[in-house]
């Protein structure tokens, strides 16, 4: 049996770092294993902005306003002791970033050029390319004292009595079902954007596995109905199209041909919030002013108007090539379909203490998208996603081997006995003529989340989504896969991100159902604003078989305390 | 609109074949719309990879009638010349195949650990972040390569088995073009590649695919000089 001392799930930005800090105790054998190689994951595929103190633009930003930009901008859901040591450690991550050779962008005087981000009250957001730091990490791991396994999923974190022993997982590379032992284990599987499927701009993996094998283990979600929706992603294939455009004066159009911004931010008009903008697109959606049908429903961005040097080489250049790259229209000619979709994952495995990334079961340790602190809060900060993941990445891998330097050698029989249940479970769905295809389960759950739990959402919505989920999870017990290949099977490794998908899908609904108020990235058309009375405080989320229970943990609030009540649509 | 034929390389543990898929064309759909229509309504046992689908990771390296190209940005036309409405789709050369189009990138990594021209050195490096913005310009049209592969299957000679990956090259002219690198790191470096230089034809075919526009084997003609410019001090 493969066995580690520290076992890091996930290759990305936040496993990656956690891998380099374990490895530096030479005595620990530290592994790593991703579902692809660790140059593909959500961080190599970032827009490359991090957002850290350095005073290099102005004088005046502090610690702290990082810190209130970042409360505020998460509705004061986020916890504020979590937040403060975030903002402190963030300069530090991203100087060794670039130590690392993550080519930042810099001034005249060769210090890194930091710009203002929306919602930032300081220029603080340090640029390097969009794959830089997956590469940097990369080029890192290499030199490191870990044995890397990519094309290899997570299928079950084992758990008895509190205590943990590995995992089981999937080897693309070799066929095989393996049971990995290990004496601590950080899960760092990134975020769960892909429920929405089509409608989402994260990449293809982002289907919440190390979320839904921490809730199938007893380790609760928190926060799970908050999900940041991006306001323009191209419909058709979901890729981003930045703010960039809206800033510099692009119009947004429903099929009258009127800019509808008009009648929700008659001053800002297409330069409003993010969420604001993604609320008025739906709505206009919803009315019948859409163009397109169903999961293609949009709206029209239109850029006909503006300067082409801003589209050619100027700063529209990158607006310019998506348009013509994955559209095929050339932006100055026609406008461009686009629609809101899930951009990050603000929820995700309830971390019980931010100075180890500590889960609730001793040895199980969480950090980047899949984990949730919480600093975000309700809404996350634009370039607050990358220094997360470096920032606990390494304080989840240093408590993770200090863990282990202590930790008793674990039994294998719990490995064994849940090794056999997915050798069954192969051989069981690999034989079984399906009735429904797996892409239509996941089609119709995306669609089913869209239309009840996207942007706008209300009860009666969210109790329909909750019946349709239950429909589809009896559903999806009933499907078997076409490909009996051992390796390389990517059909399996799809019904098994679909199996959790569900599993979130329905904490997400339960979580949103309950959340009697909008806050953040959370619009309940039935209750618009913010109630700090009853839901200033966490939602926590447990599973036990099929049951999901709900309760409440209170948000740590050092010095800011709530401005009120929050104006939203 | 009339049908196309899609010839699929296929691998798997026990053999390797070529499917043919017939579907209804559409215009203007990348390949890797295509392999995902194949994949979720004919044969849902067709194995390729893909990630960011945005043209930022470089996962999802394919030949489309025989040019390496990304499937996500590529848009997927009919070659004029052919009879019969046929495209092939096969995967990246000079790669162990895991299982159809997927490359084994494990592998990958593991022959990095060996050959890569900055693994000789201490980590951290670059022990300080200030440098001049031009410096760290040129830097950044070097660092915007991927290590898709696309330069590794486009690679004429690669296969004789003496010659390393085109991408390390433009690694180590990144590195050595470092102003934060010291000479000693840089002349290690050079020593590094510089027995696999020679082997280069400069055909110039690596630059030519870049999905990015960077030029592996400009970058080995750097290199070269570097080399030559040590020799001589």
């Amino acid at each position: 049996m493969i066995s580690f001392d520290v076992l890091i799930v996930g290759g990305g930005g936040a496993g990656m770092r956690a891998a380099l800090e374990a490895s530096k105790h030479s005595n620990l054998k530290v592994g790593i294993i991703s579902k692809t190689s660790p140059l593909r994951s959500t961080t190599g595929c970032t827009g490359g902005g991090l957002n850290a103190v350095f005073n290099n633009s102005d004088d005046t930003d502090s610690f702290e306003k990082h810190a209130y930009d970042t409360i505020t901008g998460g509705s004061f859901l986020g916890d504020q002791d979590a937040i403060d040591f975030f903002v402190k450690h963030s300069p530090d991550a991203i100087t060794e970033l670039a130590e690392f050779g993550a080519p930042f962008f810099l001034d005249s005087s060769g210090k890194i050029s930091q710009r203002q981000g929306p919602g930032s009250s300081a220029p603080r957001t340090c640029w390097t390319l969009g794959h830089a730091t997956a590469h940097a990490l990369y080029d890192q791991l290499l030199y490191a004292n870990v044995t890397e396994l990519s094309m290899c999923n997570i299928l079950e974190l084992v758990v008895t009595d509190s205590a943990v022993h590995g995992v089981i997982a999937y080897d693309s590379l070799t066929g095989k079902l393996i049971p990995i032992a290990a004496k601590s284990i950080v899960i760092a599987t990134g975020g769960y954007g892909r429920v929405y499927w089509s409608r989402t701009t994260t990449p293809l993996g982002c289907t919440g596995d190390g979320v839904a094998v921490c809730l199938n283990a007893g380790i609760p979600v928190k926060d799970p109905e908050f999900i940041q929706f991006h306001p323009s992603a191209l419909v058709d294939s979901g890729v981003l199209i930045s703010d960039a455009p809206r800033t510099e004066g692009a119009y947004l159009l429903n099929n009258r041909n009127e800019r509808f911004m008009k009648n929700y931010a008659p001053e800002q008009m297409e330069k409003a919030t993010r969420d604001l903008v993604a609320i008025a697109i739906e709505k206009e959606i919803e009315a019948g002013r859409g163009l397109g049908h169903e999961l293609n429903s949009h709206v029209l961005l239109d850029l006909r108007h503006l300067d082409k040097n801003l589209l050619h080489g100027g700063r529209l250049s990158q607006t310019d090539y998506t348009a013509k790259t994955f559209a095929l229209v050339d932006p100055l000619q026609s406008p461009l379909p686009i629609r809101p979709s899930c951009h990050f994952t603000m929820g995700g495995i309830d971390i019980v203490d931010y100075h180890t990334c500590a889960t609730i079961i001793p040895g199980v340790f969480a950090a980047g998208e899949c984990a949730c602190l919480s600093i975000h809060g309700a809404n996350r900060l634009g370039g607050n996603a990358l220094p997360e993941v470096v920032v606990f990445g390494k304080v989840a891998g240093a408590a993770a081997a200090l863990f282990a330097l202590t930790a008793p050698q674990q039994y294998d029989f719990a490995l064994d006995s849940a090794l056999q249940k997915w050798q069954e479970k192969f051989k069981y769905i690999s034989n079984k003529k399906s009735s429904i295809p797996l892409p239509e389960i996941r089609d119709r759950l995306a669609q089913t989340l869209w239309h009840n739990v996207g942007v706008i959402r209300d009860e009666q919505r969210l109790n329909k989504a909750i019946v349709e989920i239950d429909i589809l999870q009896d559903r999806y017990t009933q499907t078997g896969i076409a490909d009996t290949n051992h390796i390389g099977n990517t059909d399996f490794i799809h019904y098994a991100e679909i199996g959790n998908m569900l599993t979130i899908a329905k904490a997400l609904t339960i979580g949103a159902l309950n959340r009697r108020e909008t806050r953040g990235s959370h619009f309940r058309s039935d209750y618009c604003n913010n109630d700090d009375t009853s839901f200033l405080k966490h939602t926590i989320i447990t599973k036990e078989d099929n049951r999901y229970n709900i309760s409440y943990r209170p948000v740590t609030m050092t010095k800011y305390l709530p401005v009120g009540v929050e104006k939203y649509v | 609109m009339s049908d196309i034929i899609i010839k699929v390389s296929r691998r798997n543990s026990e053999t390797s074949f070529i499917q043919e898929y017939r579907l209804t064309y559409q215009p203007a759909k990348t390949v890797f719309w295509w392999l995902t229509k194949i994949k979720e309504e004919i044969d849902s046992s067709l194995a390729f990879e893909c990630s960011c689908r945005s043209g930022l990771c470089g996962a999802c390296g394919i030949k489309l009638n025989g040019h390496s190209v990304l499937a996500c940005t590529t848009t997927l036309k009919l070659p004029q010349s052919s009879p019969n409405r046929t495209c092939t789709i096969e995967p990246l050369n000079g790669f162990p195949i895991l299982r159809d189009l997927i490359i084994d990138w494990r592998s990958i990594t593991d022959s990095l650990k060996i050959k890569s021209p900055w693994l000789s050195q201490q980590p951290n490096m670059l022990n300080t972040s200030i440098q001049s913005k031009e410096e760290s310009a040129h830097i950044h049209s070097l660092a915007a390569c991927m290590m898709c592969g696309i330069c590794v299957s486009e690679c004429p000679i690669i296969s004789q088995g003496h010659f390393i990956e085109p991408f390390i090259f433009v690694k180590a002219y990144r590195l050595i073009s470092d102003s934060r690198i010291n000479n000693q790191q840089r002349q290690q470096i050079l020593q590094n590649v510089q027995p696999y230089l020679a082997y280069c034809i400069q055909c110039g075919r690596c630059g030519n695919a870049c999905p990015k526009g960077i030029s592996p084997a400009a970058a080995i003609t750097c290199l070269q000089q570097a080399v030559n410019s040590f020799q001589q001090s």
